[in-house]
């Protein structure tokens, strides 16, 4: 036996954004005598203090039991207008929101009458969806308070220092047999020309140290289940494998070094080799006399559009470093742009100038030629672009500038954990601007060159990001997902995985149901956890088989039903 | 190794070590190439075309990467009228650069595109400026302006100076 | 015990960033902000780039979940006057400008502005339209209250008006409202203070201020904005003509030994970004863009560029242009310049000039470094931290610093810092205020 349904309507005015188009006062007479509304109002301002305090006393006065606003957008209001139902004790998810004034009276400026009308269609629409919704619950789920940092190197360990430090329990997960990452085989840091192991070892130290944090060397990832808060994780080591439970995941699994090979003599001349190899094998600085760089050796061009954003630096600081140990050394830096962006970085490279490094700038159509015999490469010729003439630099060495690239397990990982990789081979993040660590799915995040070149102060940064939004749900204790979630009907499936692959947040998998013949059979599953609502799924199962709560079949129908 | 430097300046380790530090001192390296300094130029006003190898920043470039490329004569349009210096983003001072590299190429016996004071000997400006003055100030006999260098032109004025004072007294500028 | 709010100086994108990861930490938050409204230059922006999202549509969930936040607590208008004591237990005041507005009183509706019979030039639309002395910062401002500017009001200049309060139906309007000092009892505080725009007057050699249809990025961004002055109509200044051809210069004022030595990061985007704008709102138009480096290092900045060359007809030339001159017949700029890699000297004539601003720190923070005795390097920027593990210390502990007010960074760097400037503080938080900030 259901309750007579009582409907409030409250017409907004939004000052003059809907008022000044459509003729309010009209639309509220006519929600009166829609079926089922036992009060229509018109307010300035149905989100101030005025407007809410009058929805909870009509809902008190009224024993209203269905809400329908109609003014501006769901999208900043809708939690303002549910939550104020709750205060009146009315279960939240009994309110409609109608959108009056990005449907409406924002775009048919100058069209009042026909605006009003279709103000009026869309206030009974809502009067009829609203008849429909049933009370629900959110979904709160228990968080576990604990992370799997997935990289050892300068981002997750920073990451995982910055969780312990908060009282989370944090593992780490490295697949070689050391900490430190990239940063190992860097030899002296920018701009202070500081030795890397002065930075890494306290970060690794107190890594190390820490009661919250487990560490797992030549480890390796194998699989991940369940979603934001209860995550399991099978890791692979010492030949066994071991399971992992974590409320949030930050994947920190770096980049590697480009090795370019056949450019400009690399593997040929032993004297040509990356940045990279310099540092790692140099030895000392004073040793050589005639150095020129080429900046922009397999990057912003067409094998990798972007640009590897740190590279320049290193240029700068590897010729900073044979300057100062050599004066008399002759440095010339070969570069399509000096990407020295910022404060300290233009600075850096005004230093470099001052110390006599020059700088030569080249076409991207244009490449130096680097000229040697037997294995040692000798010269270096290339068209000084803004001269006009062809200059030829003597070279004892010769060192290639090269942008880190993704790594090799970023696809696999991509598959493991439906996180997504751009068209550039690094993990996508769910928006370049406003959310540059999160993916799409909760509870996983992203720092360091995972994402894309980074250097080190840019990497501890993303990674202290990173660890502040783990923190969030494991700081609460639960995730509480909205009620309106899809859900499917396990005798319609006809189990074609479009909805599987179509979800955005990997919240459809497969489960398992009995079949007829006492056989198992897969149908699709949505985890209501990690379902966000959006309705790709619903709307492309061609079995009908998935129903999105708050947008049902039936509630869709009965607003079309309303129609003239 | 020679530098490119080294090699293309046919010229003695003296003037080549000295024109090193005259780059060194006025900041030549910081140089970007921006372009900025041959826009303000006003050589191209005078001279009535623009040659870019006559401009600040083709100067600057070929003293790094060319200097045997550069044509004695091309260093000798320049006015050291300082707008290019004025506007350098970078700090390079062009025009002190300038005059000191003249007075250098002039004491190590490089005096063909310079002209000199009349009275006595000292350098005054490149022959091109002379000339270029000279036709367009229509000078009608007052051609100590550009013959005579402000040194001499200050030691006659004080010798007027003491002839109205009432002495004997002569100017000690030469 | 440490206190658990934190007190965080600076609405920008910042500030709102830091703002809400700690609130949704659990911790208190107090966000000051010196103008009437957050949004800080974001809100100032039409689109960003590379993804050329609308600025506002994607600032404003952010800002309005600020506003609802049980966390936040929002104080606008407002500036820091000194923070006393340690890590962990900071005593903070701060003063709450009056803005002779109710707040629990003002709806926003706008009807006294309307009425006010004072104009005053508006500094969120770059001086190019006008506002009135009793104001909303900007539309979507939040809070929506308006306010007087008491510079400028009559009444405040004693003469005689009260047309506001009259016409204010919610009676909100107060002239005897007076500044609160308020004390807060915070354990870290954030300074996310951000930038001004550097005045460009003293380039005499661009004619900024003298030639009409030369403008600064900012004042070309309110114009393209379909909120600003012009409703995303290009209308030159000197005849309000539609532009066919427009030039960015780059660097004016950065990367200059005479000016601004640093180089402010996001200009060589945001003037590709500006004329990828114009040619879509008008496709017969084109651009030209004077750089010298073109610094595209983000994620998908290169690819922004290669599609202005290809698909919006924005040419690209190497040059510092010398000067800019007026042709006197027609009001089109016309620039000097040597194109360095054609070594050609040549002037062209555009339609309208915009110049691309060099970015410095906000100018009220000297003033607030000295009250909270945080140290600033040459530029006015905060101290590098001296820790290399951790960027966002500043000279005195328990405060923490991100934005551009350490250096010039876009909006992702800013979001990414404000959220690890959060991570620091609720280590500080947690540590019992003991732990380096």
């Amino acid at each position: 036996m259901s309750k007579a349904i009582r409907v409030g309507v409250f017409v907004c005015h939004c000052g003059s954004n809907i008022g000044g188009i459509v003729n309010v006062p009209d639309v509220v007479e006519y929600a009166k005598t829609l079926p089922w509304v036992e009060w229509a109002e018109g307010n300035l301002y149905t989100c101030s203090e005025d407007g809410l305090s009058s929805i909870r006393n009509k809902i008190d006065e009224l024993h209203l039991n269905r809400v329908v606003v109609a003014s501006c957008t769901p999208r900043t209001h809708e939690t303002l207008f549910r939550k104020n139902c709750e205060r009146a004790g009315l279960n939240k998810y009994l309110f409609e929101f109608v959108n009056l004034r990005e449907h409406c009276s924002w775009v048919h400026m100058g069209k009042s009458d026909e605006a009003t009308l279709k103000a009026k269609d869309l206030v009974r629409m809502g009067v009829a969806k609203v008849s429909l919704l049933k009370p629900q619950e959110d979904l709160a789920t228990e968080v576990t308070r604990s992370t799997l940092v997935l990289g050892g190197g300068v981002s997750g360990l920073t990451a995982a220092l910055a969780l312990a430090n908060q009282g989370y329990l944090v593992e780490v997960v490295e697949k070689e047999d050391e900490l430190g990452g990239l940063l190992r085989f860097v030899n002296r840091v920018f701009p202070t020309h500081r030795s890397s192991a002065e930075l890494l070892n306290p970060l690794i130290d107190a890594v190390l140290a820490h009661r919250n944090i487990r560490v797992h060397l030549g480890s390796e990832l194998v699989e991940v289940k369940g979603f934001v808060g209860n995550f399991s994780a099978v890791i692979r080591e010492n030949g066994g494998s071991r399971d992992l439970n974590v409320g949030t995941i930050i994947v920190a699994v770096g980049a590697q070094a480009h090795k370019p090979e056949g450019a400009f003599g690399y593997g040929r001349f032993e004297n040509v080799m990356t940045q990279l190899d310099f540092e790692t094998q140099c030895g000392r600085y004073d040793r050589f006399k005639r150095v020129v760089m080429i900046n922009c050796v397999g990057a912003r061009d067409e094998e990798r559009s972007y640009c590897g954003r740190f590279c320049c630096i290193v240029a700068l600081k590897n010729a900073l470093l044979v300057k100062e140990a050599n004066p008399q050394a002759e440095v010339t830096i070969l570069q399509r742009d000096v990407m020295a962006v910022g404060r300290l970085y233009e600075d850096y490279y005004r230093r470099a100038l001052e110390k006599g490094v020059r700088f030569v700038r080249y076409r991207k159509a244009e490449p130096p030629r680097v000229e040697g015999a037997g294995t040692r490469a000798e010269k270096v010729r290339v068209l000084h672009t803004l001269m006009g003439k062809e200059i030829e630099l003597d070279a004892d060495l010769v060192l290639l500038t090269t942008p880190l690239v993704p790594a090799e397990d970023n696809a696999a990982l991509s598959r493991m954990m439906k996180i997504p990789l751009g068209m550039d081979g690094f993990f996508l993040e769910a928006h370049q601007k406003l959310r540059p660590v999160e993916f799409p799915a909760d509870g996983i995040f992203v720092a360091g060159c995972a994402r894309y070149p980074a250097e080190i102060t840019e990497s501890i940064g993303q990674a202290l990001a990173a660890a502040a939004k783990a923190a969030i749900p494991m700081a609460r204790g639960k995730v509480v997902s909205e009620a309106f979630v899809a859900e499917v009907d396990p005798g319609l499936c006809s189990a074609c995985g479009r909805c599987v692959s179509v979800c955005p947040f990997g919240a459809v998998d497969w489960a398992e149901v009995p079949a007829p013949d006492r056989k198992k059979r897969s149908v699709a599953r949505v985890n209501p956890a990690e379902c966000k609502g959006c309705g790709l799924c619903a709307s492309s199962c061609l079995s009908g088989a998935i129903r999105l709560s708050g947008f049902t079949d039936e509630q869709i129908f009965a607003m079309i039903a309303t129609q003239r | 190794m020679e530098t490119a430097l080294e090699r293309n300046c046919a010229e003695s380790p003296d003037l080549r070590s000295e024109i090193r530090t005259l780059m060194d001192a006025n900041h030549l390296n910081l140089c970007l190439e921006c372009g900025k300094c041959s826009a303000v130029c006003p050589m191209v006003n005078f001279y009535g075309e623009y040659v870019h190898t006559r401009c600040t920043r083709s100067v600057v470039e070929r003293l790094c990467f060319d200097p045997g490329g550069i044509s004695d004569e091309a260093l000798w349009y320049c006015w050291a009228c300082k707008e290019c210096t004025f506007f350098c983003p970078s700090g390079v001072d062009f025009q002190n650069f300038m005059t000191a590299f003249r007075e250098l190429m002039v004491a190590h016996g490089h005096r063909d595109h310079a002209h000199f004071c009349s009275v006595c000997g000292a350098y005054m400006m490149p022959k091109k400026q002379r000339d270029y003055l000279e036709t367009t100030m229509n000078l009608n006999g007052n051609s100590e302006l550009l013959w005579e260098c402000p040194n001499c032109k200050k030691g006659k004025y004080l010798n007027v100076l003491y002839k109205l004072a009432g002495g004997n007294g002569k100017s000690s500028h030469r | 015990m440490a206190q658990k709010s934190v007190l965080i100086l600076g609405g920008g994108i910042a500030g709102i960033q830091s703002a809400i990861d700690l609130a949704n930490m659990g911790n208190r938050v107090y966000l000051v902000e010196k103008k009437p409204s957050i949004g800080g230059r974001m809100a100032q922006l039409d689109k960003t780039f590379p993804t050329n999202d609308c600025a506002m549509c994607i600032l404003a969930p952010k800002m309005i979940e600020c506003a609802n936040h049980e966390n936040i607590t929002l104080l606008t208008y407002s500036e820091v006057l000194e923070v006393e004591g340690d890590p962990g237990r900071f005593k903070v005041k701060v003063l709450k400008k009056a803005r002779y507005v109710e707040e629990d009183k003002c709806v926003g509706c706008g009807e006294c502005a309307e009425k006010c019979p004072t104009k005053v030039e508006d500094e969120f639309n770059a001086g190019l339209g006008q506002r009135k002395a009793i104001y909303k910062y900007f539309p979507q401002a939040v809070p929506s209250t308006y306010v007087i500017d008491p510079e400028h009001c009559r009444i405040f200049k004693g003469k005689k008006c009260g047309i506001c309060q009259k016409t204010c139906k919610a009676r909100a309007i107060n002239y005897e409202q007076k500044d609160q000092e308020l004390t807060l009892e915070v354990g870290a505080v954030i300074m996310a203070t951000g930038f001004d725009l550097y005045d460009v007057r003293p380039l005499t050699e661009y004619g900024w201020g003298t030639i009409k249809n030369v403008l600064t990025a900012m004042q070309f961004e309110r114009m393209i904005c379909a909120s600003g002055p012009t409703h995303g109509h290009l209308k030159r200044p000197s005849d309000g003509k539609e532009p066919k051809n427009l030039a960015f210069i780059q660097c004016v004022g950065s990367r200059d030994v005479r000016h601004k030595r640093y180089c402010s990061a996001v200009c060589c985007m945001h003037a590709t970004k500006e004329a990828v704008l114009a040619h879509e709102h008008y496709p017969a138009l084109s651009s030209t863009i004077f750089f010298m480096d073109m610094r595209a290092v983000g994620k998908g900045f290169q690819d922004y560029i290669q599609r202005a060359k290809t698909e919006y007809a924005v040419e690209y030339i190497r040059a510092r242009p010398g000067r800019i001159t007026e042709n006197e017949a027609s009001g089109n700029p016309v620039i000097h310049f040597e194109d360095t890699t054609t070594r050609q000297l040549m002037s062209r004539e555009y339609d309208m000039v915009i110049l691309s601003q060099a970015l410095v720190p906000s100018e009220s923070n000297a003033a607030v470094a000295e009250k909270i005795g945080v140290g600033l390097d040459d530029f006015g920027f905060v101290s590098p931290s001296e820790d290399p593990l951790n960027p966002f210390a500043t000279t005195r502990g328990g405060i923490v610093a991100c934005g551009f007010c350490q250096s010039p960074m876009d909006v992702p760097d800013s979001v990414v810092r404000a959220s690890a400037a959060a991570s620091k503080v609720a280590e500080i938080l947690a540590s019992n205020g003991s732990e380096r900030a």
